[in-house]
């Protein structure tokens, strides 16, 4: 054996000595990278998860503040028409008893006009007996 | 390192997901946004159809105050005027009431109740006296006229009537005759009698001029020459009697039946003013010295000088008389009272 072929030797058995222990080192490596790839992708997803709620429930409070506020407007308009309706039920009441009343004086006026149109008879009549008198 | 691009899309495919999902959630979510622009495109109908009707109804309103308002002014001139009618006629009644007194001239008697108004005058015309009486019948039923002793056949005086029956008031009534029943006399009505709407005996359909003379039931003096009882009942008889003639109707002088007409005897009249108003009187008669009597004649002259518009001649001569207050006032001409089968007397 050669010098050379003594060197050549020497190599391969370190380079098989270096591989031995660097598969030994990657063995020894490669629970630990799962680990910490977990607990990255666990954090990532955490991440996503709180950006996505974050992001969801800004936009249906917005969604729901929007609503809320038609609502109100549209309860106020509502109200506002409530009581236009009273104030006409009100009013409706009072022409209704205006026009009741205004009946009942116009059943009273015809009662008036025959009683008038009865004391004119009456006076026609008397005033053509005074013609006669002595 | 091609491992590591492998891993690198591994670990972003959710993160991946999650972008898509959240690029689109925005256009999800505003499909749960309220699609009020079709509730308040109603709510402005709404509101507009109620501002309309709010509007119509103040117009209904002011127009129903208006007419309420000039209802109530047309009530207020109605009732002036007819006040004021009733004023009217007041005054005309008045002018006709006083023109009659002014005619009869003062009353020596006078009765005012809520049935009746009395006034008594005095009669004194060249030749002949009497009485006069002007009622006026606020109840008709104060005018009656009643049978003697209220029974057929028999007699009695008009003072004896006025006293049983309470009567202030009190004249002979209509004509009658005598007749022997069974040996006695009986004492016969002529004509027909209604006392209280009914005929007292069937209708008596006399021929010639006899006539009926009474009041209604309004109180407003009726008669006439009636030949049938429908004729009769037509009028709506309340009290009557009958004898003859008619001396005026409707305030027209009747003819007088010339056996009637120019003789001079004691006289019972029953008669009515155009207002209503009853007049019955009494002139005394053979009596030289103090009334000689009067013809038909110059009583219907007298009668229409007086105003009065119906007039019926009753019984006269010796059954005339007029008693006021249970007193004979006139001077019946028998010189003492003729027992008569009817009387008219006025209730107080």
């Amino acid at each position: 054996m050669s010098f050379g072929t003594n060197l050549h030797m020497k190599n391969t058995e370190e380079l098989k000595s270096a591989r031995a222990r660097k598969t030994s080192s990657s063995k020894s490596l490669g629970p630990l990278y799962i680990v910490l790839f977990l607990l990255v992708w666990a954090g990532l997803v955490y991440g996503g998860f709180y950006y996505s709620k974050q992001y969801f429930d800004q936009e249906i409070k917005n969604i729901q503040q929007t609503n809320a506020m038609y609502i109100q407007e549209i309860k106020d308009r509502m109200d506002s028409l409530t009581n236009e309706l009273i104030a006409l039920k009100g009013d409706l009441s009072n022409t209704d008893e205006t026009i009741s009343s205004s009946s009942s004086i116009q059943k009273e006026l015809n009662a008036k006009i025959e009683l008038l149109d009865k004391q004119l008879k009456n006076l026609e009549k008397s005033l053509q007996i005074l013609k006669e008198a002595p | 390192m091609r491992k590591l691009f492998v891993l690198a899309l591994l670990v972003l495919a959710p993160f991946l997901g999650i972008w898509i999902a959240c690029s689109n959630f925005t256009g999800y979510a505003h499909a749960l946004s309220m699609p009020v622009e079709k509730v308040n495109l109603s709510l402005y109908a709404l509101e507009e159809s109620v501002n309309i009707i709010e509007r119509e109804m103040n117009n209904v309103k002011t127009q129903a105050e208006n007419q309420k308002n000039q209802y109530e002014v047309h009530d207020e001139s109605l009732s002036n005027l007819t006040k004021q009618a009733t004023q009217y006629k007041q005054m005309s009644d008045q002018i006709y009431e006083e023109r009659i007194l002014t005619m009869l001239g003062e009353p020596i008697k006078v009765h005012s109740s809520r049935k009746v108004e009395i006034k008594v005058f005095k009669l004194e015309e060249l030749g002949y006296r009497g009485y006069i009486a002007k009622v006026k019948l606020f109840d008709p039923k104060a005018f009656k006229v009643v049978l003697a002793k209220d029974t057929l056949g028999e007699k009695e005086t008009t003072l004896e009537a006025v006293k049983r029956t309470g009567a202030l008031l009190g004249i002979n009534g209509g004509g009658f005759y005598t007749e022997m029943r069974n040996g006695k006399p009986y004492m016969v009505h002529i004509g027909n009698v209604v006392i209280n709407g009914k005929l007292i005996t069937p209708f008596n359909g006399y021929p010639g001029n006899l006539c009926f003379a009474g009041i209604n039931k309004s109180g407003r003096v009726i008669g006439g020459v009636l030949s049938t009882e429908k004729e009769l009942m037509a009028l709506n008889p309340w009290q009557g009697v009958s004898f003859i003639p008619v001396l005026i109707k409707g305030g027209v002088s009747q003819p007088i039946p010339a056996e009637w007409a120019k003789t001079k005897q004691p006289r019972t009249i029953l008669g009515e003013y155009a207002n209503g108003d009853l007049i019955m009187i009494v002139v005394d008669g053979r009596q030289a010295d103090w009334s000689s009597g009067v013809t038909l004649e110059r009583l219907i002259e007298k009668l229409v000088e007086l105003g009065v518009k119906e007039a019926y001649n009753l019984d006269g001569g010796g059954s005339s008389t007029f008693v006021y207050d249970q007193e004979v006032l006139n001077k019946p001409s028998d010189g003492k009272l003729r027992p008569v089968v009817t009387n008219i007397v006025i209730m107080p």
